[in-house]
């Protein structure tokens, strides 16, 4: 019996650290917001630069290579976007995988009188605010990994659509309209799987939450007699 | 805590521990019993006078401590109460 309520309490203190890693993609989204930030300002400064160089030099290309501009502009937008997507999927992950977890096991190990210490300790109310948190934060995320991924795919398709009619490889004008279109669907495609887990992770947070919301209002309830 | 006071809400951890290690070991001094539960001597003092009061535990006549059969099933019973709880609980498969 003893074991089985360590191997309950083991159940109840894993999704707890799931949640609280979880939680912590919630607490990245301002890194997230300061990354994209910096990378929109550096591809609005590269941009900006290469008109400038245009309008001062009255040229299209770098005069010691001949390379067009344009292309020299849009490849290094890519590659800023590139970074910053990276960089932020980079942060979340380091800071999810930052979390401490687990750090109930040695206590856990008492057996009974663990799990009543560590059960006594469980402060619900921050456990409940942290689950909502969790809940946010895996729903942001995962739109703004598809907002991301769309982004990047209006840039790039604009850009070699551009570089295409320019070559005079095809003589359709940019449709930007076609190109939102075309992005939005490959972005769904790209990340129909991911969206899809997020979803169900918001599901079973839900349950979660109303299992423990059970579980804490039964247990104050209950008492106890010596 | 006042060393004088008696235990008036005692902590459920602690009466576990010392259940929990008298189970194990049968019957012990209050020395041994302090460090294995890693309770002051005051304060274990203080819970086994008030385990002696609801017959939890005994004292033999060297003072050493030993769990009475209500102790050994008052300890089956807590455990069994929150596994109840516990037990009835749910956890998706968070992953």
């Amino acid at each position: 019996m003893e074991q089985q309520l360590s191997s309950k309490m083991e159940e109840l203190l894993r999704a707890l650290d799931q949640v609280k890693k979880y939680r912590e993609i919630a607490a990245s989204m301002i890194d997230i917001a300061i990354i994209l930030s910096a990378t929109t300002v550096a591809v609005l400064v590269l941009v900006i630069s290469g008109n400038l160089w245009t309008i001062f030099n009255g040229v299209t290309t770098i005069p010691e290579n001949h390379l067009p501009l344009s292309a020299l502009v849009g490849n290094g937008s890519i590659l800023v976007i590139i970074a910053g997507i990276t960089g932020a999927i980079l942060r979340v992950t380091l800071r999810v995988n930052a979390v401490k977890v687990g750090q109930w096991k040695s206590i856990l190990n008492e057996g009974a009188p663990g799990a009543i210490k560590l059960l006594a300790e469980l402060k619900w109310e921050t456990i409940f605010k942290d689950i909502r948190s969790a809940k946010l934060g895996l729903s942001l995320y995962g739109f703004l990994k598809t907002f991301l991924i769309w982004v990047f795919g209006n840039v790039i398709l604009f850009l070699y659509w551009d570089a295409l009619v320019k070559g005079n490889i095809i003589h359709l004008s940019v449709n930007p309209i076609a190109i939102m279109i075309a992005s939005l669907l490959l972005a769904l495609a790209l990340s129909n799987r991911d969206l899809r887990k997020r979803y169900e992770q918001v599901g079973h947070l839900d349950s979660l939450l109303w299992e423990l919301r059970w579980f804490d209002s039964e247990f104050r309830r209950a008492d106890f007699k010596t | 805590m006042n060393s004088e006071e008696p235990i008036s809400k005692p902590d459920l951890y602690v009466i576990a521990r010392v259940i929990k290690i008298l189970k194990e070991r049968k019957k012990l001094n209050r020395t041994t019993l302090a460090t294995s539960t890693g309770l002051s001597y005051d304060r274990l003092v203080k819970y086994l006078a008030w385990m002696s009061e609801k017959r939890l535990v005994q004292f033999d006549s060297d003072d050493n401590v030993f769990l009475t059969e209500l102790g050994a099933d008052t300890y089956d019973e807590l455990v069994k109460w929150i596994l109840q709880y516990v037990g009835k609980v749910r956890f998706p498969k968070l992953t």
